[in-house]
């Protein structure tokens, strides 16, 4: 009977905190919602709170259209009063610990010449909207450095994001991308995201209008469900973002990390919790590694058991484990081995109720001892990643680029020290360097040794 | 005044140039090594397409010199050159030069290993050179380069003008290198040429026991930097050569070359070269240079 008692309650407890093994809670959200400050209804404060208190999820956004004016003779684009005022009111409803609202934004690109729907939380205004400027919607956010999100990418909305081509000068603006939302299943467009190069996260979202036509009535009806709108599937999608602390800025920072999970929730306390990593970097990381054997661990646990859980090695469901007896909680670990080269990771599990999840990539750059500084393309074009070999507890990293005369071509300090330097094939005023050979020192900091190292590559247009 | 000459020199620069890289101004011969641009003034021997061609009108014998140069990071270097006095025509230069930039690792954009790469550059400088009154060295040098790349090959021209003015032991020059049209000739994505005004003026002492020279030089990118050149015959057939260069771009290059030359040896005047210079955490390069009078 104790026992019992043990699982009901270990059940409860993952379904309102997800706690893993890891030093990331998962808490849950919906990033994708209106009010009548666009084409939703009711005010942001009544939808907060009905996030907060009926839905009881951790994460409630706003995103609230911004078409630049009207669309179809219909305006219903946010203002900018009315978004500086949504984001006073995401301060307000925001209590740490126990709930984190977001002021967000769709940008909503629209008509036969627009390219989709991108959703941005918490940028300190709106974008100055062009309906057919995807490259500068891009640039923009990557100003802004808040994270942004690809909204129900399929191809009924426009060239949806022109296809997804993948322009590696903006891969840092995107951070996640819808893999389900109220009305469809974009798992082909995650999928295919990862596939030409993005490293977008998966969400899962409701995309709340709390409006509904009624056939009995012929009239539209209000129904408040912001946080708890039960889809097309009969699921209601949510986003389990894994932070350390439930705050603003520890969920700002988790949602560019991309460390997050899509999940198809049934009944509403059926919470996913599912954590995938390699070698102690969690989902949505992206780092270098010298070639060889990785730990992979996949941490799964909900109320409802799992029936199966996929490894998709890029992008290919490469193993399998099937929960024989079904378990609604499980520790899968594997080994494997990585070569040259980038491989990306993640998981989809399966629920004996048919509920699904999502979890966000490991992109992991397999890099030779022997080859201690390259890039990846060698010859370059236009763009390429200077991948080296780690020093462990790395704090630094600075690429320094020479031409053949010994002239120090550009300084790039990466972003992280143990992830790809990005290099447009220019100098350091901007202008496209001649072909030929180039030569990278790295330097290496960490809090005991500096380490240098030497590379050559290729320039050829 | 006749023991002195002073160089005045006046440079405009001639428009916005691009910093770029041409093989043509990479030395090869070990003199280079050690006076870097000062060589253009210093050396007295052919110095494959880093030459003087105000100078070529000087040499009155036939001469021969093939240098090779090793790099850092496995790339290599050679020229080979050819003097030849025409009579009272001038003198006439044939270089070639080649560089072997590597073997790398080709990678797609992914990372998977595409095979091998591999890029060479070739070379080629035609000179004149003509002395009138015995004193006026004019000289023009026409040479052109081409790249090869794994799917394409680059290739450009340019040309150097010069004057001299040399009176006993003193010798004055004025330079105006890497003029011509945008660089390579065959890409959509091409540099103005990065055009040096260069100028200075050399001496030598105690009947060759020391020489010296000092000279400006002015690119657009590199800002001006001088060029100082200093060498002694300690022995008949010995030289000792330093060069001091501090070119601001050249952040790791060191500022101070190093050679030696044993020359005079045999019935045709042989001479070996070496020449260093330390490129710091990238490496050093150092030279070698054989040459030949007759």
């Amino acid at each position: 009977m104790k026992m019992i008692f043990r699982i009901i309650f270990l059940s409860l407890l993952f379904s309102w905190v997800g706690v893993s093994q890891a030093e990331y809670k998962c808490f849950y959200g919906n990033l994708h919602a209106h009010t009548d400050y666009s084409d939703g209804v009711s005010t942001p404060d009544t939808a907060f709170a009905y996030a907060r208190d009926v839905a009881q999820i951790h994460i409630q956004a706003l995103t609230e259209h911004n078409n630049g004016g009207s669309f179809g003779g219909v305006s219903y684009s946010i203002t900018p009063e009315h978004y500086q005022n949504l984001r006073l009111i995401a301060d307000t409803m925001t209590a740490p610990g126990r709930f984190v609202a977001l002021a967000g934004q769709e940008v909503g690109s629209i008509g036969s010449s627009g390219f989709g729907h991108i959703n941005i939380w918490e940028a300190p205004g709106l974008w100055p909207y062009n309906n057919t400027d995807l490259l500068g919607c891009y640039s923009w956010i990557l100003e802004q450095g808040y994270p942004a999100m690809y909204c129900h990418p399929d191809s009924s909305w426009n060239s949806n994001f022109n296809d997804l081509y993948y322009y590696q000068d903006y891969d840092r603006a995107m951070d996640l991308i819808e893999v389900i939302n109220s009305s469809s299943l974009y798992e082909d467009a995650y999928f295919r995201a990862l596939e030409k190069g993005w490293h977008v996260g998966a969400s899962a979202n409701q995309d709340n209008h709390c409006k509904y036509y009624n056939t009995y009535t012929g009239k539209i009806d209000t129904i408040f469900d912001w946080g708890n709108r039960v889809n097309y599937y009969g699921n209601i999608p949510l986003t389990g973002v894994w932070a350390d602390t439930l705050t603003k800025p520890a969920i700002l920072e988790a949602l560019q990390a991309r460390r997050t999970t899509a999940m198809e929730v049934s009944p509403a306390d059926d919470r996913i919790n599912l954590l995938l990593s390699v070698d102690d970097r969690y989902q949505g990381e992206h780092f270098i590694r010298q070639e060889g054997e990785v730990k992979i661990t996949i941490e799964a646990s909900a109320a409802t058991s799992f029936k199966s859980l996929y490894l998709y090695t890029n992008g290919i469901p490469a193993d399998t484990f099937n929960l024989i007896p079904a378990s609604n909680q499980t520790v899968w670990k594997l080994d494997k081995s990585i070569g040259l080269g980038t491989v990306y990771y993640f998981v989809k599990a399966l629920q004996t109720d048919g509920d699904r999840a999502w979890t966000s990539p490991i992109h992991i750059d397999g890099v030779s001892e022997k080859s201690p500084v390259v890039t990846w393309p060698t010859p370059i074009k236009n763009f390429a990643r200077i991948v080296f070999t780690p020093l462990p507890g790395a704090i630094s990293v600075k690429a320094v680029i020479y031409d053949l005369s010994g002239q120090k071509i550009k300084e790039i300090t990466g972003s992280q020290p143990d992830q790809p330097i990005g290099w447009d094939g220019k100098d350091a005023r901007g202008r496209q360097v001649m072909n030929g050979v180039y030569f990278i020192r790295l330097e290496q900091r960490s809090a005991t040794e500096t380490r240098t190292s030497l590379g050559k590559t290729m320039v050829s247009r | 005044m006749k023991r002195f000459i002073i160089i005045v020199w006046a440079m405009v620069l001639a428009h916005t140039a691009q910093a770029q890289l041409l093989y043509w101004d990479l030395p090869t011969t070990a003199e280079q090594v050690v006076f870097g641009e000062g060589c253009f003034l210093q050396s007295r021997e052919p110095q494959g397409l880093m030459q003087n061609p105000s100078a070529l009108g000087f040499i009155k014998y036939r001469t021969l010199a093939a240098s090779g140069i090793q790099w850092w990071q496995e790339v290599y270097g050679g020229s080979a050159s050819a003097v030849l006095p025409v009579r009272r025509y001038g003198t006439v230069s044939l270089s070639l030069g080649y560089w072997s930039l590597g073997t790398l690792a080709g990678y797609s954009e992914d990372g998977r290993p595409m095979g091998t790469v591999q890029s060479q550059a070739a070379n080629l400088g035609l000179g004149y050179g003509l002395v009138l009154a015995d004193a006026w060295g004019l000289g023009l040098t026409l040479k052109s380069s081409r790249l090869n790349l794994p799917d394409r090959y680059d290739w450009g021209w340019s040309s150097d003008i010069a004057l001299s003015y040399k009176r006993g032991l003193i010798t004055g020059s004025l330079m105006v290198k890497d003029l011509g049209p945008d660089h390579p000739r065959n890409n959509d994505i091409r540099y103005p040429q990065n055009t040096a005004y260069m100028a200075g003026a050399g001496a030598t002492y105690l009947d060759g026991k020391i020489s010296g020279s000092a000279q400006y030089n002015i690119r657009k990118e590199q800002g001006g930097y001088p060029s100082l050149s200093l060498e002694l015959a300690p022995l008949p057939s010995l030289n000792l050569k330093i060069g001091y260069e501090k070119v601001p771009e050249l952040t790791d290059r060191s500022p101070l070359g190093f050679g030696i030359e044993i020359n005079k040896l045999g019935r045709r005047d042989l001479s070996v070269a070496y020449g260093y210079r330390s490129y710091g955490d990238l490496g050093n390069i150092q030279a070698m240079t054989m040459g030949i009078n007759f």
